[in-house]
């Protein structure tokens, strides 16, 4: 019960906090960081640790929101991924990453060194190669991504492939393609129930919420990852309904930013923070800002400010779930704690550079209209 | 074609039906095909809960029955008496469910208990009330009483002091109702009669009482059974202190919902689910009677505010998942086969309870001089039996060791069936009822 109310106070906490009309005009600040410290001030590290029997009732809610993200962020990409400009789009975007995962690689052997985790990606020898490759391409794509598109999805599934090689992890081929599978059924299951109704009603959204709930659960059953299940559900939905309605459903829409807030919550309470941790991080980030900045100037002259600041500057709200069930559901211990903490770093900063450009944007602005007036 | 049978809500049934058992098929072939079992957890079990009750909901509307026996149904299909998808540790696990829904029943009822209603239904409540605590109370101890020495059904050599005890016992429980089973017909139904305003009435008004009464019987029963306990009134001083804190405290959080729902109204529903899961835990916590602390809170809402629209739009925009969750539970948590030992003896205490409500409502009816849809099928209501009963089922095994458990068979057996047909017959109820009104 103690869990419940909690869970009950961080929503009450979180939607009082995105009423605020500065986050509703704000682009480029995602203000997920700010749930974020606060779940690592109750983590084992934190101020006031949260009860494991606490954490564990709450476990629940947490993989139906990661597969909700996940649904949403897959039926979001497919509708991008309709467009072809959006697909012109990534070849800057593609060499930049390149770039980006390069300088991961350097960043975490150099700057990781004192990390014990870091230290054993030193003893490279067969499969672990391509296993430590893989973290590093998921950790490098989660922090270089965007708004949602279809790159970093290939990415993520083409690095969880690698896994399969390590028995140890138990993540092998039938690991891969279950999840798909249940996504798979789950859209179709939705289909029959729901219908192709034009637009979403109280049934309709009640099945998706008992889908998302099921296959949350089997996920759960199978040991495997939500985010996977949940894109599959959101891929295969977008192939069997009418997108644009599911997408503007006011309902669904309101949902969004609570679930992202209590997600970057839960995120927060399985931190671990060391200076080598801090290090990558903030370097990492600062590397991305560089690389986008100078990707903007070369490819993207032409881009309005807005979408600047809304599109390409913000982490993807995709990347933090996708690390988080992966650490949550691939139990590789503190080498994915680490990806995690890293990950957490690199968005915190980002967020808080974000938001200075934010009020660097307005104060502009004001000033501008000031001048104008005068 | 019939015109309660259109091509698209037989589409739409036959497409819920097939999406069950194509996630049921699924579930069935990993395990045999690819080795890859689905470990059982409560989030796979609601989820399939939840999607099996929306199917079987759908057939039930279609066949015209109660949306409530599709879920229950649903429950119990997928339960452990049948496919296994839930098993019983899921069931407990769910429970956190019921407590919402708990909640939010005995809210909307309190809400739907207006006092100009009770006024104008004084006499038809009071009459019924009374006759039917006595009439059932007296009637169903006789019959277990009887049924014992007809049936034999297990409960060993008692003396007829000892088998009174267990048979007021049993009695009790069969007074208790099912606010939850008449609140989830009436808002699905919509009508708004006489029968209505009464089951609301009754249901309430016999919760509290049953309460009153199983403490004092379960005291004399224990009293009787153990030669070292005595029959003392203590248990029954610390209940009235504890059902009047529950007013209060009721009445507190009616003042706080109207005091949000008027000047803050915002997030209303995030504002009930948090209320009522916080006041769970206190209630919980401080061994108040929640039921009764949800229905003062209604009542006091509806009676004392203008406030009642907002509260009964949200409860039942929540209503609408929790119910099927609820009753689909409930339905997996019925152990059917227990059914197959002792049928006779359950079949005889259910029609016992059947006449012995009808009948009593037949007086209440004549001394209260109701109407006649009232004096017809003022009995329907009261079929019903769930939450409230298997509680105090529970606690009878707890507390009376050696036949305890026997007595609480029993009547989870005969609340199972009640559970089924109660819905069926409140809804042909009050269809009649309302035909007679317009009349």
């Amino acid at each position: 019960m103690n869990a419940i109310l909690i869970l009950l106070g961080l929503f009450s906490l979180t939607l009082i906090f995105s009423q605020s009309s500065f986050l509703k005009k704000a682009n480029a600040f995602s203000f997920l960081s700010v749930p974020l410290l606060i779940g690592y001030a109750f983590s084992d590290e934190g101020l006031i640790p949260f009860l494991p029997s606490t954490k564990e009732n709450l476990m629940w809610a947490l993989r139906v929101a990661l597969l909700w993200m996940a649904l949403m962020s897959g039926v979001r990409v497919s509708e991008q991924a309709r467009k072809w400009r959006a697909w012109l789009s990534l070849v800057p975007f593609v060499l930049g990453y390149l770039f980006f995962l390069e300088l991961t690689i350097i960043g975490l052997r150099i700057f990781g060194a004192s990390s014990d985790v870091v230290l054993s990606w030193d003893n490279l020898n067969g499969y672990l190669l391509s296993q430590q490759f893989s973290m590093a391409v998921i950790l490098s794509a989660a922090i270089f991504s965007s708004k949602e598109n279809p790159f970093l999805l290939v990415l993520v599934a083409g690095s969880l492939w690698f896994f399969h090689e390590d028995p140890s992890l138990e993540f092998r081929m039938k690991d891969f393609l279950s999840p798909l599978a249940v996504g798979g059924i789950l859209a179709l299951v939705f289909r029959l129930i729901a219908g192709t109704h034009l637009r979403l009603e109280l049934a309709s959204r009640l099945t998706l919420l008992g889908l998302c709930i099921l296959g949350a659960g089997w996920a759960l059953g199978m040991g495997s990852l939500e985010v996977l299940v949940g894109l599959a559900f959101g891929v295969g939905l977008a192939l069997m309904i009418n997108k644009r309605n599911f997408l503007s459903d006011p309902v669904l829409v309101a949902t969004e930013v609570p679930v992202r807030l209590i997600v970057s919550f839960f995120a927060g309470l399985e931190l671990s923070l060391s200076p080598a941790v801090l290090q990558v991080g903030a370097l990492l980030a600062v590397a991305r800002m560089l690389i986008k900045w100078s990707l903007l100037k070369i490819g993207l002259r032409s881009a309005q400010p807005e979408v600047i600041l809304s599109q390409i500057l913000p982490i993807s709200h995709f990347a933090l779930p996708l690390v988080l069930c992966l650490h949550l559901s691939l139990r590789l211990g503190n080498a994915s704690r680490f990806m995690l903490s890293v990950f957490a770093v690199a968005f915190v900063v980002n967020d808080l550079v974000n938001l200075a450009v934010e009020y660097w944007r307005r104060e502009l602005k004001v000033k501008t209209v000031v001048a104008q007036h005068e | 074609m019939s015109d309660w049978l259109t091509r698209n809500d037989r589409k739409s049934v036959l497409g819920a039906l097939s999406a069950v058992v194509l996630v049921f098929g699924a579930l069935r072939l990993s395990e045999i095909y690819l080795k890859h079992s689905v470990e059982p957890n409560s989030l796979l079990g609601l989820g399939f809960l939840l999607l099996a009750g929306i199917a079987l909901g759908r057939l039930a509307r279609l066949l015209r029955l109660p949306s409530l026996t599709g879920y229950l149904l649903a429950g119990i299909c997928s339960g452990p008496s049948a496919l296994d998808v839930v098993t019983f540790t899921q069931v407990s696990e769910l429970k956190l469910v019921n407590g919402l829904a708990l909640a939010l029943i005995a809210m909307q009822a309190g809400a739907e208990f207006t006092i100009i209603m009770l006024k104008r239904s004084f006499k038809s409540l009071f009459h019924s009330t009374w006759i039917q605590t006595v009439l059932l109370g007296v009637g169903l101890s006789g019959a277990f009483v009887l049924g014992h020495y007809i049936f034999q059904p297990g409960l060993g050599e008692l003396s007829f002091s000892l088998l009174l005890a267990t048979g007021l016992l049993f009695a009790v429980v069969g007074i208790s109702k099912s606010p939850a089973a008449v609140i989830a017909e009436l808002s699905e139904s919509r009508l708004k009669n006489k029968l209505g305003d009464h089951a609301i009435g009754i249901v309430v008004i016999l919760d509290v009482i049953v309460l009153i009464l199983f403490a004092l019987s379960l005291a004399w029963a224990r009293a009787a059974f153990d030669p070292y306990i005595e029959f003392s009134l203590v248990s029954l001083i610390e209940l009235f202190s504890e059902l009047a804190a529950s007013v209060a405290a009721g009445t507190s959080f009616g003042l706080v919902a109207i005091f949000y729902l008027r000047f803050v109204d915002r997030q209303p529903i995030l504002f009930i689910l948090a209320i009522s899961y916080g006041v769970t835990a206190i209630c919980d916590y401080l061994h108040y009677e929640t039921l009764l602390v949800f229905v003062v809170a209604g009542f006091v809402v509806t009676n004392f505010s203008r406030q009642t629209g907002k509260l009964l739009e949200t409860i039942e925009a929540l209503s609408a998942v929790v119910m099927i969750i609820f009753f689909a539970t409930m339905g997996a948590s019925l152990q059917v086969s227990q059914l197959s030992y002792i049928w006779d003896f359950v079949l005889f205490l259910v029609l016992a309870r059947l006449v012995l409500t009808w009948l009593s409502e037949v007086f209440s009816a004549q001394l209260a001089r109701s109407g006649p849809s009232l004096a017809r099928y003022g009995w329907t209501p009261f079929v019903s039996q769930a939450g409230l009963s298997v509680g105090l089922a529970v606690i009878i095994q707890d507390q009376l060791p050696g036949v305890g458990s026997m007595v609480a068979t029993l009547a989870v057996s005969t609340i199972t069936i009640n559970q089924i047909v109660g819905p069926l017959i409140f809804k042909w109820g009050l269809q009649k009822a309302e035909a007679l009104e317009k009349k």
